[in-house]
């Protein structure tokens, strides 16, 4: 139990106009430790973004706990988020997103460094004087830099200014620059080109080589992207845990056949 | 229906008045002349073959269909010749251009779920092209769009759903089925799997070939990504910044890539594929999106 | 930050100078605004000079736009008429754009109940005209410019909610609002650094044509007896002393008339302006 972030016997449905509730999961367990990268895939509709939505305290539960450095995030009867925690407290403020569409992630009319330091001016609370701009600008370029992008004249852009591929590294940017110990990525390569595809991988496996303590869960329905960078995997198929262990071996000799048929599909 | 294009050029924007202030940055210094997007490309499509576009998004692949269908947004000139099945279709009237796209070329686009009409039953959106361009009987029209339910893997009890009760597979089993409803000459596939995760899109290609296959038909197949069009296609074209930098066999350009542009775009297709994967248990048929309820 | 807001009121309106639409609207609104503040010092006749050998006049030297018919000059009512329509106007954007964003933020309220409940109750008082919304405020205030105000402000304020809405929902449900909440921002904070940006062109657009309407409806509610108070000036005011006898004098009513027209026009094509600045994103 000494995981960073753990989820357990997580069941969550969604009502259905017309049709009573649908159960997206069955008793999930998850989790993720210290400097780990826990894929979790599945087809659509498997639950993987449900879960991992659940793990970061961004959705509650029908039932099941998830505890964040042993602190309780989501809890009780009902598996509510609680609210009032310190393990709420202290996940919100170190753990970072990152989505789909770079674009919607982004506020359209806000610049790229305003929308970068916008983790930092927060966690420094009410007093934003708490933070200089000098140490903003710096703290954002460095983020980007990480993310492979050139602050320079990128800091005054405005998303609509930016490629897809700038856009989610910006966004990456965004989720690292308050050094979070956890990032979600959720299918943060789906919207985009094969090509920018790769220069997002390269980036994120940059982040985990200069922060070895941060954990990233990547959701995915891509195993190519997968086993690039994560060390461990969660295989969803309908809400329920198929398959899960470290990548070589999930991907190797994969157990299931819902796990078989991903490898065969992913295969060139 | 063979396909020939010859010296097509495509622009947008044009004439001066497009005086855009503020915004900038875009337009990368292009003279007052348009913003050539496609530029003196070559391409023909063989009577039966499937052929593939490639290139990376803003390449100008998407505008080479897109002349070719006669659907350029507005604004857009192209110039230059592309001869489908005998009829020039630059320059013709929009009643040549909609009967053609009609009767002869049948369409699958890149999101299922904003093509379908959302209020419109499966069955009324497969038949909706039979309406407009034959002269069936509703009976007639029945028996065809349930034949076309079953070739591409839908149960019966799909005709009535509505778009938004199909998973995203399915609903793209319905856009194919829509497009090949006509018996089209040519299928022209924008991205059609794009928006699907790799087990769906695996099916949704061996479907498509299949059935372009079957009804001998040609297919002009728009991605981005080279494992896809691996199993899409024979031959194709890699286009960069509106031309036609590579063309040839697929699997002697996804072997040999001649080009920059064609090594990147393979390169970067054979990192996101899965490599040295121990057992290699394949072809298992299995698909968890047929029919069934989610 | 200061002179960065400047500067982008000023790079504004260049954008809206360009258009030949965007240029009549400033055009009027400045003479509008100067015409508002030299009535406050000069009028050409004293406003309650009547010359009773003089009514109902052609235009003169003395008068330039003739006498109404208390012998009452025309051009000095209507100068000082101007800054009751533009109090009315401003207040009007002020409190329908305060009740506006005050309803969709209730909209656009992560307490699902709070937002239903205010869909329900917008879509239901939207029904009720301003006519009677100002009707129902006379009773207890009588007739005067804060009834046209306050009807006003709070029909347009339904309306822009309404129309709002959409893009709020687009902005509040997104994924950044998602991130700075998920950051540990609150509510509040959304709304004012995230939603309401976002809206702004619609608030932008739809408040310009509120300003203008609300030209039109205080003529319609003095007409009614509902508007301004007796002996106050205002265009609507000129409109009504004129138009009995509209048959005979038809001059007299044409000149309010036609300033009415001006107004309406310009703020209406100043709104289209804003909005084809905004869609080619030079705003």
């Amino acid at each position: 139990m000494n995981a960073l972030l753990s989820a357990s016997h997580i069941v969550k449905s969604f009502p259905v106009a017309g049709r009573g509730r649908q159960q997206v999961l069955f008793d999930v367990s998850a989790s993720v430790d210290a400097g780990e990268c826990l894929a979790v895939i599945g087809g659509s509709g498997s639950g993987k973004s449900t879960l991992t939505r659940i793990m970061l305290g961004l959705e509650t539960a029908d039932s099941g706990t998830v505890t964040y450095e042993g602190s309780p995030v989501v809890a009780g009867r009902g598996g509510r988020i609680a609210g009032s925690s310190e393990g709420f407290r202290a996940l919100r403020h170190e753990s970072g997103l990152v989505f789909q569409n770079p674009f919607a992630s982004l506020d359209p009319r806000w610049a790229v460094f305003r929308s970068v330091a916008e983790p930092l001016v927060l966690a420094g609370g009410a007093g934003r004087g708490n933070v200089s701009r000098a140490e903003l600008v710096e703290k954002v370029s460095k983020a980007l830099r990480t993310a492979g992008l050139e602050p320079g004249d990128m800091l005054s852009r405005r998303p609509r200014e930016l490629s897809g591929g700038q856009a989610q590294r910006v966004a990456i940017a965004r989720a690292i620059v308050a050094s979070p110990k956890v990032i979600l990525a959720d299918e943060p390569m789906s919207a985009i080109d094969v090509t920018v595809r790769v220069q997002i991988l390269d980036a994120l496996a940059a982040i985990r080589a200069e922060r070895p303590d941060m954990a990233l869960i990547i959701v995915s329905h891509d195993l190519g992207v997968v086993q690039h960078l994560a060390d461990r995997i969660l295989v969803l198929h309908n809400g329920h845990v198929v398959e899960s262990g470290p990548v070589g071996a999930v991907l190797g000799h994969p157990q299931a056949d819902y796990t078989r048929d991903l490898v065969a599909a992913a295969s060139l | 229906m063979s396909v020939e294009i010859r010296g097509l050029n495509v622009t947008i924007g044009g004439h001066a008045g497009s005086a855009r202030g503020g915004s900038g940055r875009d337009g990368s210094g292009r003279d007052g002349s348009g913003n050539a997007v496609v530029r003196d490309v070559d391409l023909t499509v063989g009577d039966g073959e499937r052929v593939g576009l490639i290139g990376s998004s803003g390449s100008g692949k998407s505008m080479i269909a897109k002349s070719m269908l006669g659907l350029l947004p507005r604004g857009a000139r192209a110039t230059g010749s592309i001869d489908l099945g005998g009829t020039e279709v630059i320059g013709a009237s929009d009643r040549t251009l909609a009967d053609l796209r009609g009767r002869y070329v049948g369409v699958v686009f890149q999101n299922p779920g904003t093509s379908l009409n959302p209020v419109s039953t499966v069955a009324k959106q497969i038949e909706l092209p039979l309406r407009l361009h034959y002269d069936l009987t509703a009976s007639e029209r029945r028996d065809r769009v349930m034949a076309m339910l079953d070739k591409v893997g839908l149960t019966a009890d799909m005709a009535g759903k509505y778009p938004h009760e199909l998973s995203g597979g399915q609903q793209q089993r319905v856009g194919i089925a829509t497009a090949l409803i006509t018996s089209p000459k040519l299928i022209v596939a924008d991205e059609p799997t794009t928006a699907l995760d790799s087990i769906i899109q695996r099916q949704i290609v061996d479907l498509l070939v299949s059935l372009v296959d079957d009804a001998g038909a040609s297919m002009l197949f728009i991605t981005h990504d080279f494992s896809v069009l691996a199993r899409a296609t024979t031959r194709c074209y890699v286009i960069d910044d509106g031309r036609v930098a590579e063309e040839g066999a697929t699997a002697d350009l996804l072997a040999s890539p001649g080009t920059p542009v064609a090594r990147e775009l393979v390169g970067s297709a054979r990192r996101l594929t899965l490599s040295a994967v121990g057992s290699p248990a394949v072809s298992s048929t299995v698909s968890s999106d047929r029919g069934g309820a989610r | 930050m200061e002179s960065e807001g400047i500067g982008r009121v000023f790079a504004a309106l260049r954008a809206l100078w360009r258009r030949g639409s965007g240029r009549y609207a400033l055009i009027v609104l400045g003479l509008w605004i100067a015409v508002a503040i030299v009535s406050l010092f000069w009028t050409p006749q004293p406003l309650l000079a009547t010359d009773g050998y003089h009514v109902w006049a052609q235009p003169s030297a003395a008068h330039p736009l003739g006498t109404d018919g208390t012998g009452a000059d025309v051009l000095s009512w209507l100068m000082a008429g101007s800054r009751t329509n533009l109090v009315i106007a401003v207040l009007t954007v002020i409190c329908s754009g305060a009740l506006g964003l005050l309803l969709v933020g209730l909209m656009v309220s992560r307490s699902a109940g709070l937002a239903s409940t205010t869909v329900a109750v917008v879509d239901a008082l939207i029904s009720i005209p301003t006519v009677l919304i100002a009707l129902l405020l006379t009773v207890p205030f009588g007739a005067s410019v804060g009834v046209i105000v306050g009807a006003c402000s709070i029909a347009y304020g339904l309306n822009l909610a309404r129309i709002a809405r959409p893009s709020a929902m687009l902005a509040a449900r997104s994924d950044y609002v998602e991130s700075a909440l998920a950051g540990g921002a609150s509510g509040w904070y959304a709304f004012t650094r995230h939603v309401v940006p976002n809206i702004m062109p619609v608030l932008t657009v739809q408040l310009t044509i509120s300003a203008g309407t609300s030209v039109l409806a205080e003529a319609g509610l003095t007409y009614l007896g509902v508007g301004v108070g007796a002996g106050v000036p205002s265009w609507g005011h000129s409109l009504s002393t004129s138009v009995k006898l509209i048959n005979v004098f038809p001059l007299t009513v044409v000149w309010p008339g036609l300033v009415v027209t001006l107004a309406v026009v310009a703020l209406n094509l100043l709104g289209d302006a804003f909005n084809s600045a905004m869609d080619e994103g030079s705003l």
